[in-house]
């Protein structure tokens, strides 16, 4: 009996100190929240925090390496609300319908936030001074209609949203009311649109990645903003475009390169803007206008490769000192400006624009007879889309890699004396 | 076997012909030189660009237009010249003289495209620059196969060769030019529906339009086309569309080379 009263005391004793939970670890992480006092820091152990968390006060909450909150996947999970100064650092969110809400609040950063199968990334209303920087945002499988945005801001102002990658959502970053916002060195692809900005004020878009999804910006009722050094390429499908300006006022599009896309750049009901120092690369249609006027100008961009170049609907626009590289005039006056206009007009184009279907043949045999044809009839427009001051030198240097295939050239060589072989032998008596 | 040894003299005819070295040394050239160049002028991309645009071009302007004249006078000739009259005192059936020209036909002009495609590789690789897509060559192959048919139809309805060299040039314009501008002039007067309509009528009526709508399909740049012809090209990326575009190019081959028979035998009779 002694003996087994003995056994018994060693085996709780053991329990006590190894199975049973430490006391920090029993309270829940609103609890640790709860308990913080304000302006100070939590430092999260690592481990997967589940269940919704409300933050009401300034405190800084940092994760460490392998910190996790976990979700249902029905509700948000994280919620800033009604406060000033909080600091969200280094956590993985996961399987949550919002990751982050961010409601009446100032001066809140997300710093270093991964977020992954999550309906929506981070939902911002309502905030000002907010720092948005290195998150990475994945979404869920399925069709862009079934998914939310990676990063939504509703009536905010002074926001700074860098560095941030964003794959597989609905929206990149959806701006609504938003003032005085800056989205630097993002990197969005696989969505439907890159940014959506609507009914902004005071915007930059600049160094951004927009890689394979509908549409890289789409701007609506969105005045003053600046989109420049974006890298917008291969928005290539179905209704894909680069950058699409709907019915918006003084938006300055600057410096971005724009390569193989279904449209570069698409305007509609866009005044008082400038598009300027682009490069056009390799894109089905460089530019489409529609319903522009006279005040936009389009200005010293580069045009390489463009199936076609520009497409109105007849509306006329300020085009000067650009680059094209189908152009085949002369300067004889050695100023750099060709001495002749160039003229983008061409009927194809034109009927594109009103009838759909007419895109079948684009760059037929047919279309592309009908273009040399077109150039030459089509030399005394002095109206649509005319550049006067057409240039005869690209502002980029061309940039070729000397890069020997070794097989390609056996390969080649081989077909070749095969080739000249077999007819030698054939045509021989 | 003696179709086989006519299919064997008809191509060594035909490479021996000057005219067909010239045709060949001409398309080699234009096609090697125009690839290099373009595919020096600008980056390799993925997708429809201004330089895929311009191979695909090259292929549909270049080969249909060597294959229907000289598939066509070779037959020509065979028949203005006596050769068919003389082949007739042999056990040979004229099916067997349609397929003999047909083959022979064929292999010269793979035997070309062989040369092109292999100086574009071995040229474009030193350039640093390298995009040769399979799908090109499939697509010239069928190229080559659908036309040669229509030369051989071509050249058993010409009564001279000057006439088998006009038919062909005339088949030519038709598929590479005429049919589309009289469709997209049709396309001013009538709503975009029926222009859609009407041109995936013309798609399959025409052999060009058809190897150049195989080219978005195989490549994957269906998009190109645009969203009226989504569901259209929906079908032809899937497995049954496959099934169809491999059964009309099949008819595209066949065809002409029955049509030909039949008139041949109304011309000059069963041997």
């Amino acid at each position: 009996m002694k003996h087994l009263c003995t056994i018994l005391y060693y085996f709780v004793l053991l329990w006590l100190i190894f199975a049973m939970p430490a006391k920090a670890d029993q309270l829940t992480l609103q609890e640790q929240i709860d308990g913080t006092p304000a302006g100070s820091v939590l430092v999260l152990e690592d481990g997967v925090y589940t269940g919704q968390i409300t933050i009401t006060k300034p405190i800084t909450l940092r994760g460490s390496k392998h910190t996790m909150l976990e979700g249902n996947g029905k509700e948000s999970l994280l919620r800033i609300e009604n406060v000033q100064n909080v600091t969200l650092e280094n956590i993985h969110i996961t399987d949550a319908h919002v990751g982050i809400v961010v409601k009446n609040t100032s001066q809140v950063n997300l710093l270093n936030v991964q977020l992954q199968n999550v309906w929506s990334g981070v939902q911002i209303y309502n905030s000002k001074h907010v720092v948005v920087n290195n998150l990475k945002i994945k979404g869920i499988n399925g069709h862009y209609s079934k998914k939310g945005n990676g990063l939504d801001v509703f009536n905010s102002n002074d926001l700074t949203i860098s560095n941030n990658k964003v794959q597989d959502v609905q929206d990149g970053f959806y701006i609504e009311k938003a003032q005085a916002i800056k989205l630097t060195d993002n990197d969005i692809k696989n969505s439907r649109y890159g940014i959506h900005f609507m009914y902004t004020e005071d915007a930059l878009a600049e160094q951004n990645d927009f890689n394979q999804n509908v549409t890289g910006i789409m701007l609506m009722m969105t005045e003053d903003a600046q989109l420049q050094n974006n890298h917008v390429t291969e928005q290539n499908g179905l209704n894909g475009s680069g950058m699409v300006l709907f019915e918006a006022k003084n938006i300055d599009v600057l410096y971005n390169h724009f390569q193989n896309n279904r449209t570069a750049l698409s305007t509609q009901k866009l005044a008082t803007s400038t598009v300027e120092y682009n490069t056009f690369q390799m894109n089905q249609t460089a530019i489409e206008l529609l319903r522009s006027n006279k005040e936009n100008t389009v200005y010293a961009n580069d045009f390489v490769g463009n199936i076609v170049n520009l497409r109105s609907d007849g509306t006329s626009i300020s085009i000067s000192q650009n680059y094209y590289d189908d152009y085949d005039g002369i300067d004889f006056d050695d100023n750099g400006i060709g001495d002749s206009p160039y003229v983008a007009l061409q009927s194809f184009g034109q009927w594109m624009v009103r009838k759909p279907s007419y895109q079948y043949f684009i760059e037929s045999p047919s279309v592309v007879l009908l273009n040399k044809m077109d150039r030459q009839t089509n030399a005394i427009e002095t109206e649509q889309l005319v550049d006067k001051e057409p240039m005869m030198y690209s502002a980029q240097k061309a940039t070729t890699e000397w890069n020997i295939q070794l097989w390609q050239v056996v390969t080649g060589l081989t077909g070749l004396v095969l080739g000249l072989w077999l007819w030698r032998k054939e045509a021989s008596v | 076997m003696i179709n086989g040894l006519f299919i064997r003299l008809e191509w060594k005819q035909m490479l021996r012909s000057r005219w067909m070295q010239l045709v060949a040394v001409l398309f080699v050239f234009v096609f090697a030189a125009i690839s290099i160049i373009q595919q020096i002028a600008l980056p390799d991309m993925n997708g429809f660009t201004r330089q895929t645009a311009s191979f695909l071009n090259l292929l549909l302007f270049l080969l249909p237009l060597f294959i229907l004249t000289i598939g066509s006078m070779g037959i020509a000739n065979d028949l203005e010249s006596g050769w068919f009259s003389l082949l007739k005192t042999y056990p040979i059936t004229i099916k067997n003289y349609i397929l003999g020209k047909y083959v022979a036909l064929v292999l010269s002009f793979m035997l070309i495209l062989l040369l092109a495609f292999s100086i574009v590789l071995g040229m474009s690789s030193l350039a640093g620059q390298v995009h040769l897509p399979l799908v090109f060559v499939g697509l010239s192959s069928v190229t080559i196969l659908i036309f040669s048919a229509l030369a051989i139809v071509c050249g058993v309805v010409a009564k001279s060769r000057l006439h088998a060299l006009a038919l062909s040039l005339l088949a030519w314009a038709f598929a590479l030019l005429l049919l589309s501008y009289a469709l997209m002039a049709v396309g001013t007067i009538v709503a975009g529906h029926t222009l859609q309509k009407l041109t995936i009528v013309m798609i399959h009526l025409n052999p060009a339009e058809w190897v150049r709508f195989g080219y978005f399909i195989f490549s994957g740049q269906h998009s190109v086309l645009g969203p009226s012809f989504y569901e259209f090209t929906e079908f032809y990326s899937s497995l049954a569309g496959l099934v169809v575009y491999v059964l009309v190019t099949i008819c595209w081959i066949v065809l002409p080379l029955l049509f030909a028979g039949f008139l041949l035998r109304r011309k000059g009779g069963q041997v």
